[in-house]
């Protein structure tokens, strides 16, 4: 069912974001937020991970009321803000319950006030903007009465867990001296051992038996490798490993599918797919890439 | 001049990049090693999370949102070149008690049967001259050191709970256990010093570069010092010495 924005009383109000880039010398001027900051910190504050399209009041008062429980952030101008009249802060994310009106009133000290939606509305791009502009006549004004249409809240990459589980690997260091386990490796369903932890999850399955381990001297090992021990058994290093060991590598897991190792319950079963590093690469900037907050990881 | 081959990279998944740079652990690599961690970190490239320097390799840690694999090679790679091997002029010795003897040396008889040495043998061996710290890791503050003049494999099955303090070996390498939880080295002794103490002002006794004086001790002494170590008032005995590779 659609979900929606309905504005009771419009004011002088108007839908705004960063406004129009690079048309300047067709005679387009930006428009947008005419207090960039106020509006952008009501996007951050509410929890955006980019600027999305905010209402900008002018002056007048404003009311409005949501279909669906939804996260708001008022910044701006000084104004008395209140939801069925109980007052709310400014400056801070505040959830506006179905069916209850967000009242803005006597705007003063200053001439604007913003509302940014923790959603994205449904309205028309124009030259890459939602923003009005009186003179191109591009966007519109709010009205009494209007319905904005709530998109669906964007969630880009969808975890599945659950056993049977498959984790991506590309080959480790060591891969050469399993080249001829790699099919049994590869085709194995192993089961996570109840002895596993944050160090490091073992595995039982069919053991690679005849595998004659080099030893290997001590060396770095990286988050999600796959050593196989004298015992023929695999252990996935995780998060608390030490940062060096001396087994050999035969694959290390997919950055992407960190997540999943994360999530295995003791009983589950696994299997491994072994990808390139271009497709890891891959896999993890789509997963990671539109998140945020994955600047912070490194 | 004689012409030093290029090492290869092997990447580690899509977040670790390993270069190697031999397979023998030798203090010639270590100074090639080092000197390399340090033109790397003089490039500055961006994207990268963590460098780990080991006896014959380093691993590059890097963020591919911000990266790409080419770039981090290529960084490497320029490095490579520009690296200058480190040499030291003077180094820490660190004097480390061991009681060799009963309880703490559970793998002694292990060892002695693995190597054909006598028990006096191996101790002689191991308290002749000081070992050269590698690399730490593995534990906090771990001792990786060499070189042993034999070498056996490792366990082939882990030891579940290793006591802080052991003293193990493994393959060609000396080590001690900073931290109680699981090896996979020989043990054949216990010093009563904790390498690491998260709580002392310098929570690591060693790092790499510094030497390994193993002495031995008897098993009261072993006590004493224990009581002192836990007590903190047991002061470790550093040199700075001269030792020639």
């Amino acid at each position: 069912m659609d979900e929606y924005l309905i504005v009771k009383i419009a004011g002088f109000s108007s839908l705004q974001d960063l406004g129009r880039k690079t048309y300047m010398s067709y005679g387009i001027s930006s428009n947008g937020a005419l207090d960039t900051y106020s509006y952008l910190l009501g996007n951050e504050l509410v929890g955006n991970s980019y600027p999305q399209a905010s209402i900008e009041i002018t002056a007048f008062d404003f009311m409005m009321s949501s279909t669906t429980d939804i996260p708001i952030c008022i910044t701006g101008a000084p104004a008395d803000l209140a939801i069925e009249g109980n007052p709310i802060s400014s400056e801070q994310r505040v959830v506006l319950p179905a069916g209850k009106m967000l009242s803005v009133k006597k705007i003063r000290d200053g001439l604007r006030v913003y509302i940014a939606i923790g959603r994205e509305i449904d309205v028309p791009q124009r030259l890459g903007s939602c923003s009005f502009d009186a003179v191109g006549m591009l966007g519109e004004r709010l009205r009494n009465g209007h319905k904005l249409r709530l998109k669906e809240s964007k969630i880009y990459y969808k975890q599945i867990c659950g056993s049977p589980w498959s984790i991506d690997v590309c080959d480790g260091c060591d891969v050469d001296t399993f080249r001829d386990y790699l099919e049994q490796f590869y085709g194995t369903t192993y089961t996570v051992s109840t002895d596993s932890n944050n160090v490091g999850i073992r595995l039982g399955g069919k053991p690679i038996v005849g595998h004659k381990p080099t030893e290997v001297v001590s060396r770095g090992v990286a988050v999600g490798s796959i050593q196989i021990v004298p015992s023929g058994n695999p252990i996935i290093l995780f998060k608390g490993r030490g940062g060096t060991a001396g087994y050999p590598i035969i694959g290390v897991v997919a950055s992407a599918d960190f997540d999943l190792v994360g999530q295995m319950r003791p009983g589950d079963e696994v299997h491994f797919r072994r990808i390139s590093l271009a497709e890891a690469v891959k896999k993890y900037k789509e997963k990671f890439g539109p998140l945020k907050l994955a600047s912070f990881i490194k | 001049m004689q012409q030093i081959a290029e090492p290869e990279f092997r990447f580690a998944g899509d977040g670790g990049m390993v270069v190697v740079f031999g397979t023998k652990i030798t203090r010639e690599l270590y100074g090639r090693i080092r000197g390399f961690v340090r033109a790397f970190q003089t490039i500055q490239p961006v994207g990268i999370r963590e460098i780990v320097p080991s006896y014959c390799s380093v691993m590059i840690y890097f963020d591919v949102l911000e990266t790409t694999v080419d770039e981090v090679r290529q960084a490497a790679r320029q490095a490579f070149y520009e690296a200058r091997p480190e040499r030291q002029q003077a180094s820490r010795v660190l004097h480390v008690p061991v009681c060799y003897e009963g309880v703490m040396a559970p793998d002694m008889d292990y060892v002695l049967r693995a190597t054909g040495l006598k028990r006096t043998e191996l101790v002689a061996l191991h308290t002749a001259s000081p070992f050269f710290v590698y690399m730490t890791g593995f534990t906090p503050g771990f001792p990786y050191m060499g070189e042993l003049p034999f070498s056996i494999p490792r366990r082939k099955i882990l030891r579940r709970m290793v006591p802080p303090g052991s003293v193990g070996i493994g393959a060609s390498q000396t080590g001690i256990y900073t931290i109680e939880g699981p090896g996979e080295w020989w043990l054949i002794g216990r010093t009563p010093l904790r390498i690491f103490d998260a709580s002392r002002q310098l929570p690591f006794l060693l790092s790499a570069g510094d030497y390994v004086q193993f002495e031995t001790i008897d098993i009261e002494k072993y006590f004493a010092l224990r009581e002192m170590v836990e007590n903190g008032i047991y002061a470790p005995v550093v040199a700075v010495e001269e030792v020639l590779p």
